[in-house]
C-alpha cells in the first residue's frame, strides 16, 4: 500500500508532464473504444439485416439445395424441427422469376411465405410503408425500390413468371426496410402461389427458424447433429454473403493496428517514465540505501508508469464511453450507409449503424497500462536494478 | 541555431530515435496505406471503365424512362477522331429457359470487338462466331445445368423484337462478381437486337487508346465535340455514367485525408511529450542562455529547429521505406488477407492482385502532414521555453 501511495505521490509530483503523456493514452483509449464500437457495431448491424430481414436467425433446408437452391431441391414434405431455444419456425419457398409490370421487365427472387408465419420471426410485414401485408394468395408485396424501378404501384398487377407458370398478382404493399435485399429486391408472394409457380412439387424450399439473439450458431450446430440425414442447418453467420468478407477483413486490419497504437501510447509513457526516473536516481539511492530493495523499487517505477497511464485511461474510457453512447443513440452514420447501400443494394448492408457498447473494450483498452507497466520494468526500472547507492550518494 | 539544435538533438539519443521512430513509422505506414487504398480504388474504377467505355451514348433523360421502345435508338454515325472506336449494344433482362429450369438473366447484346474483350473472362469453350451462339456466366450456367454445346432459350416478353430467341451455349465467363454471373447471358449484338429491338441499340460506348484512368479532361472534350450530332442522345464519362461511383471519387481524398490525420494525431502527441521532456531537461540551460542574452523568440525558434529537425530526418526515413515498399506493390500484391476473405472481395470487384498507386499528391500530403505535426508540437514547450525568467531557471530543481 506504501509502495503505491509512493507511486502516487511520484506521478502527481510533475503535474504537466503527467497531463501530457495521460493525453497520449486518451487518445489511444478512445480510438480502442471507437474502434471496437464501430466494428461490433457494424456485425451487429448485418445479424439484423440477415437474422431479421434478408434471411432468419437459423434456416434449415436440404443438403442438396444449400448447394444448388432450385426450387426442386426443396421440400416435399416439411420437417419437424424440435429444439428448446427454437421460438417460432416458418417455411419458405425462393424461386427465381421474372416480374413484369405493363412498362418494365426485371428478375429476380420471389419468396414464398405464410403472411402469418412470417410474422412471428420476420421484421419485413411490419415494415410495410404503404398498403398492408400480405393476407390471402394472388397477392404481392414489393421492396419499395423495387416498385419504383418497376412502375409499379399499390393496387396494380404484376406478373410473376417462372419457366413452370405465370401468374398475375395484386400488388397489395410496398416495404420499407433500409434493408438492401429488402427495398431493392424484395418481392413476396402467399406460399400457394410460390408453390404453384414452382410447379407445385414442392412445399417449401426452406424453413426459418427464429432463436433467441447470439444463440443462432450453436442452435444450428445443435440442430445438425439431430437432423434426419439430407437435411443441414446454417446460422445467420453463415448466411450471409460477401458482405461478411468486408467485417472481418476490416477486424483482422483494424485489430493489429489498434494494437500498435497501444504500443505507440506504452513507449510515451516509458519516455516519460524514463526521465523521470533518470532525474530522481539520487532519491531512488537513498532509499535503496534505507534498506529497499531494487526491486520493490523497479516495481514501484513500474507502478508510476501504471499509475500515470492509468489516468489517462479513465479519462479515455470518460470520453470513449460518452462518444459510443452518442454514436450508438444516434444515427451519425446514416449517410455514409445510405451511400453504401445504394452502392451495395444486394448486400444485406442496413441503412443504419449504430454502434456497439460493451464494457469489455475497458478491459482491451486497459491492455495499455499494462502494456506501460511492462515496458517500464524493462527499461527505466532496469536503470533502478542497475544503481550504485554509493556512487550516486557520493554525488558522482 | 540549426547546428544547435541538431546536437541537442543527439544529446540523448535514445530519446530522440525512439520519438523518431515514431514519426518514421508514420510516415511510412501512411504512404504504405495510401497506395495501397489508392489501388484498391483504381481497380475498383477500372473494372467500372473496362464495363462502360470512355464515354456512353444513350437516350437523353434515360434516369426517368421505363420501357425498352423508350430507350433503344438507331445508332447515329459519329466523328470519331483517330484511335477512338465505338460500340453499339443492346441490353435488356429476360428469363433464360433450359429444360425444367429457368432463370432471370440480362441478356447482351455485342459486336465482335465487345464479344472480342470477354475473351479474358473465358472459362471455358470460345467466343461466339455465328449467330445463334452465347455466352453464359458460369454460376448461370450450373443454375440451368446446362454446359457447352447445350441449348437455351431466351424469353423477353413485352419489347420489340421477336421475344423469344434460342441459343447453343459455346462459351462459360468468369466474372470477378458472382451475383452478375448468375445473370449474365452474352450474345452477338444481331440476335440480341433480334431478340429485344431490331435495328437499336440501348447504348453507343466510345473507347479511347492511351487514356489514364481519371483522365477526364480529354472526354470533356470529345463529349462537347459529339454534342451537336446528338439528337435526342446524350453522352456522358463513364464517371457520370455511374452516379454513385462519381459521388465516391471526391470523398476519397476527404477519408484518405482522415485517416492520415489519426495516424499524425498520435505521432503528434507522441512528439510534444518528447519536445517537453527535453524542455524540462534543459531548463537550466535555457535560463542560462536567456541570461547570456538571447530573446524569448530566440529560444521559441530553437525548440521549433529541434521539432523540425527530428521530423524531417525521421520523416524522409519514413519516406525512403515508404517509397520502397510502394514499389513493390506498384509491383502487384495480394492483401494479407486469408483466402476465403480474398475471394469474397471479389464479389465486390476487387480483384486479388492489386497494384499500388503513390502520386506526388499523396506524398506532399503526408510530408504536409509530418511538418505541420511538427510545428503544432512544438508550439507549445516553444511558448514556455520563450518565457523561462533567467534566474528562476538556473534555480530550477526537477
Amino acid at each position: 500500500m506504501s509502495l503505491l501511495r509512493l507511486a502516487w505521490r511520484n506521478v502527481l509530483r510533475q503535474r504537466r508532464r503527467t497531463a501530457l503523456l495521460s493525453l497520449v493514452v486518451v487518445y489511444v483509449t478512445v480510438a480502442v473504444l471507437f474502434l471496437f464500437g464501430f466494428l461490433d457495431g457494424y456485425g451487429e448491424s448485418l445479424v439484423e439485416a440477415y437474422a431479421q430481414y434478408v434471411e432468419a436467425p437459423v434456416v434449415v433446408a436440404r443438403e442438396v439445395w444449400w448447394q444448388d437452391p432450385d426450387p426442386e431441391n426443396g421440400f416435399r414434405e416439411l420437417p419437424a424441427v424440435a429444439h428448446p431455444l427454437v421460438q417460432a419456425a416458418t417455411p419458405r419457398l425462393s424461386l427465381y422469376a421474372l416480374l413484369r409490370s405493363p412498362y418494365r421487365v426485371q428478375g429476380g427472387v420471389v419468396l414464398g411465405v405464410d403472411p402469418e408465419g412470417e410474422k412471428t420471426l420476420s421484421r419485413v410485414p411490419f415494415k410495410v410503408s404503404q398498403g398492408r401485408w400480405l393476407s390471402a394468395p394472388g397477392e404481392a408485396v414489393l421492396g419499395q425500390r423495387l416498385a419504383e424501378r418497376l412502375d409499379v404501384r399499390v393496387g396494380e398487377r404484376l406478373v410473376v413468371e417462372t419457366g413452370k407458370g405465370a401468374l398475375g398478382l395484386l400488388v397489395v404493399g410496398l416495404v420499407r426496410a433500409g434493408v438492401g435485399n429488402v427495398d431493392f429486391g424484395g418481392v413476396y408472394v402467399h406460399l400457394e402461389d410460390a408453390r404453384r409457380l414452382s410447379g407445385g412439387r414442392v412445399l417449401a424450399t426452406h424453413l426459418a427458424l427464429k432463436v433467441p439473439r447470439g444463440k443462432e450458431e450453436g442452435v444450428a450446430q445443435a440442430l445438425n447433429q439431430a437432423l434426419p440425414e439430407g437435411l443441414r442447418a446454417q446460422g445467420v453467420w453463415e448466411l450471409m454473403g460477401p458482405i461478411r468478407a468486408d467485417y472481418e477483413g476490416s477486424r483482422l486490419f483494424y485489430v493489429p493496428l489498434l494494437g500498435l497504437f497501444m504500443l505507440l501510447a506504452a513507449v510515451a509513457v516509458v519516455s516519460t517514465t524514463y526521465v523521470s526516473v533518470r532525474e530522481r536516481l539520487r532519491e531512488f539511492a537513498v532509499a535503496e540505501s534505507l534498506g529497499l530493495s531494487p526491486f520493490r523499487l523497479a516495481a514501484q517505477v513500474a507502478l508510476e508508469a501504471a499509475l500515470a497511464s492509468g489516468l489517462g485511461l479513465l479519462l479515455g474510457l470518460l470520453l470513449g464511453y460518452a462518444l459510443l453512447w452518442y454514436t450508438s443513440t444516434h444515427d451519425v452514420f446514416g449517410p455514409l450507409m445510405r451511400l453504401s447501400v445504394e452502392l451495395l443494394p444486394e448486400s444485406g448492408l442496413s441503412e443504419h449503424l449504430y454502434t456497439a457498447l460493451r464494457p469489455v473494450y475497458a478491459l482491451y483498452a486497459a491492455m495499455v497500462v499494462g502494456l506501460s507497466a511492462l515496458l517500464a520494468l524493462l527499461f527505466p526500472g532496469r536503470l533502478v536494478l542497475a544503481l550504485e547507492p554509493t556512487r550516486y550518494l557520493k554525488g558522482e | 541555431m540549426l547546428r544547435l539544435a541538431w546536437r541537442n538533438l543527439w544529446r540523448t539519443p535514445g530519446r530522440s530515435l525512439t520519438t523518431g521512430g515514431v514519426v518514421a513509422l508514420v510516415v511510412f505506414l501512411s504512404l504504405v496505406f495510401l497506395s495501397v487504398y489508392a489501388g484498391a480504388f483504381d481497380a475498383f474504377f477500372r473494372l467500372l471503365l473496362e464495363r462502360t467505355g470512355h464515354l456512353v451514348v444513350r437516350v437523353e433523360g434515360y434516369e426517368e424512362k421505363e420501357d425498352l421502345e423508350s430507350l433503344a435508338f438507331a445508332p447515329p454515325a459519329l466523328p470519331l477522331p483517330s484511335g477512338a472506336r465505338v460500340e453499339g449494344v443492346v441490353e435488356g433482362g429476360c428469363l433464360v429457359l433450359a429444360g425444367e429450369r429457368s432463370r432471370y438473366a440480362v441478356v447482351t447484346g455485342l459486336e465482335p470487338a465487345g464479344l472480342a474483350r470477354q475473351k479474358n473472362l473465358l472459362k471455358a469453350g470460345r467466343l461466339p462466331e455465328a449467330p445463334g451462339e452465347a455466352l453464359l456466366g458460369e454460376a448461370l450456367a450450373q443454375a440451368l445445368r446446362v454446359g457447352l454445346g447445350d441449348e437455351v432459350v431466351a424469353y423477353a416478353p413485352g419489347g420489340l423484337g421477336l421475344g423469344v430467341y434460342a441459343f447453343r451455349v459455346v462459351g462459360l465467363l468468369d466474372l470477378p462478381e458472382t451475383h452478375l454471373e448468375a445473370r449474365t447471358l452474352v450474345v452477338p449484338l444481331a440476335d440480341a437486337q433480334a431478340l429485344l429491338a431490331p435495328g437499336r441499340v440501348t447504348r453507343l460506348e466510345v473507347r479511347l487508346e492511351g487514356l489514364g484512368l481519371y483522365d477526364l479532361k480529354p472526354l470533356e472534350e470529345l463529349k462537347a465535340a459529339l454534342k451537336p450530332h446528338l439528337q435526342g442522345l446524350v453522352a456522358e464519362t463513364w464517371l457520370e455514367a455511374n452516379p454513385i461511383y462519381a459521388a465516391i471519387l471526391p470523398l476519397y481524398d476527404t477519408v484518405m485525408a482522415l485517416y492520415v490525420g489519426v495516424f499524425f494525431l498520435l505521432g503528434g502527441l507522441i512528439l510534444l511529450n518528447a519536445l517537453y521532456l527535453s524542455l524540462v531537461e534543459r531548463v537550466r540551460e535555457f535560463g542560462l542562455l536567456a541570461a547570456l542574452g538571447l530573446t524569448g523568440r530566440r529560444v521559441m525558434a530553437l525548440v521549433f529547429w529541434e521539432s523540425l529537425l527530428l521530423v524531417g530526418v525521421f520523416a524522409l526515413v519514413g519516406l525512403g521505406a515508404g517509397l520502397l515498399v510502394h514499389l513493390e506493390l506498384a509491383d502487384g500484391f495480394r492483401l494479407p488477407l486469408p483466402q476465403w476473405i480474398l475471394e469474397q472481395y471479389r464479389e465486390f470487384g476487387l480483384p486479388e492482385v492489386l497494384y499500388g498507386r503513390l502520386s506526388l499528391k499523396e506524398i506532399l500530403l503526408t510530408l504536409g502532414y509530418a511538418v505541420g505535426t511538427g510545428l503544432l508540437a512544438a508550439l507549445w514547450p516553444g511558448w514556455l521555453a520563450s518565457r523561462l525568467e533567467p534566474v528562476e531557471a538556473m534555480r530550477y530543481v526537477p
